[in-house]
């Protein structure tokens, strides 16, 4: 049987090792817990924002869309955290808050499908006026809001499977192949985000030049954690012969 | 505790972080005729400064497009017209438009267009309310909304550092 690989040690750790707490009430247990913090800040972050960009902003309709910006950068920023941590942790392997950083991913990636819920409702109900509004959007729309369904739906199927009971009625192999369609998600929200966001579309800016870097680096870490693995994969099978 | 530590500092950074980014649209439809505003860059547009705003019409129905369409578009404040002018076609379904306000003020973009000779579409008119600024901050009473983040915030670090101190006074594994 081969090894089991650190995520799933990981995984299996903070699944039988409860955190941080020696009280058997629900209550200490829950505040002990990272991700009940990051869904909480989630939640409070959502509400300082829309709150702050109303100080700042009088127009109702400006308010409506830079609050949907907002928040569509943040489900992309939580995301792409999620994402960063596996490879991260696989390659530097003594990195500190290790254990921590992959607790911790389960909530960033719901937090990630929080806010996602929150700018599909802003843009598409508030701004382009719901499902009756989709006859009168133009191709470039059309193929963008699809990709960006595509990516709701595959965060929403992540969400739900997030619970441990759930893990374990699915298994720990069939939940990973789901929750592996998050590369999916994240190639259809860069075309979502190509074909209607200006800083995407329309020359280099900052925010583009940001992006393409981090997506950049995410690439390389990947490549490094599977070139690992294959490498690992071939030395054993070696030994074996 | 300290797991606890870091991902909060980085989680609170994350959430308040509010750039503005990317570009936004807004759909206002007239029986089978519609269109999306988009105003460069950022959508917000400052008084005395060239404005740049592209509409992408779509047509659900009929044979619409720039060519065959008498479009128009009249800037509205106050009830009056302060400028009027046919639309600039830059493809066959989208307008590409530069206007220069004259005063910081709430404008409705009145989109106007009539059927040329063999078109077969509807007479339309759509209607957009968009704010021009006037480049500054604006100063105005702290809203409900950001009362209760400001409060739930409260909340929270409140609730961290009474689990801190229950977690340096409880006698626990460590101590013994």
């Amino acid at each position: 049987m081969p090894p089991l690989s650190a995520s799933r040690i990981c995984y299996d750790k903070a699944m039988v090792d409860t955190p941080d707490s020696d009280s058997s009430s629900w209550f200490s247990r829950l505040v002990g817990n990272n991700r009940f913090w990051i869904l909480a800040l989630a939640i409070t972050g959502s509400v300082i924002i829309a709150g702050f960009v109303q100080l700042q902003i009088p127009d109702t309709t400006l308010q409506s869309i830079r609050i949907g910006q907002a928040f569509g950068f943040l489900s992309l920023a939580l995301l792409y955290l999620a994402m960063l941590i596996s490879p991260l942790t696989k390659v530097f392997t003594k990195l500190p808050g290790r254990e921590g950083l992959v607790y911790a991913r389960r909530a960033i990636g719901v937090s990630a499908f929080y806010y996602a819920v929150l700018h599909v409702y802003i843009t598409f109900f508030d701004q382009l006026n719901g499902f009756g509004g989709i006859a009168y959007l133009n191709p470039t729309y059309g193929w963008s809001l699809l990709s960006g369904i595509f990516a709701l739906g595959v965060l929403c199927s992540m969400a739900a499977t997030s619970f441990d009971w759930v893990v374990a009625k699915m298994g720990y192999r069939q939940w990973k192949m789901l929750h592996r369609l998050v590369y999916a998600a994240s190639v259809a929200i860069l075309v979502h985000l190509l074909l209607i966001g200006s800083h995407f579309a329309n020359g280099v800016t900052i925010l583009g030049v940001v992006t393409y870097a981090a997506v950049g680096l995410l690439v390389v870490l990947e490549v490094v954690r599977i070139g690992r693995v294959v490498l690992q994969k071939r030395l054993r099978d070696e030994k074996e012969r | 505790m300290k797991k606890n530590g870091s991902i909060l500092l980085i989680a609170l950074a994350l959430c308040l972080v509010t750039p503005a980014m990317a570009s936004a649209h807004v759909l206002k439809t007239d029986d089978t005729i519609g269109a999306v505003l988009h105003i460069r860059p950022d959508d917000a547009p400052i008084a005395n400064t060239p404005v740049t705003y592209v509409l992408s019409f779509q047509n659900n129905g009929g044979n619409f497009s720039l060519k065959n369409c008498d479009c128009s578009i009249s800037y509205v404040t106050n009830g009056k017209t302060v400028k009027h002018a046919p639309l600039v076609a830059s493809s066959s379904m989208s307008s590409e438009n530069s206007v220069t306000f004259p005063q910081p003020a709430v404008y409705v973009f009145r989109v106007t267009g009539m059927p040329k000779a063999g078109a077969t579409f509807e007479p339309f008119m759509l209607e957009y309310t968009v704010r021009v600024g006037d480049g500054q901050a604006s100063t105005q009473p702290i809203p409900p909304l950001l009362w209760v983040g400001i409060g739930m915030g409260a909340a929270l670090i409140l609730l961290y550092a009474n689990t801190q101190d229950n977690h340096k006074t409880k006698p626990g594994k460590r101590d013994t």
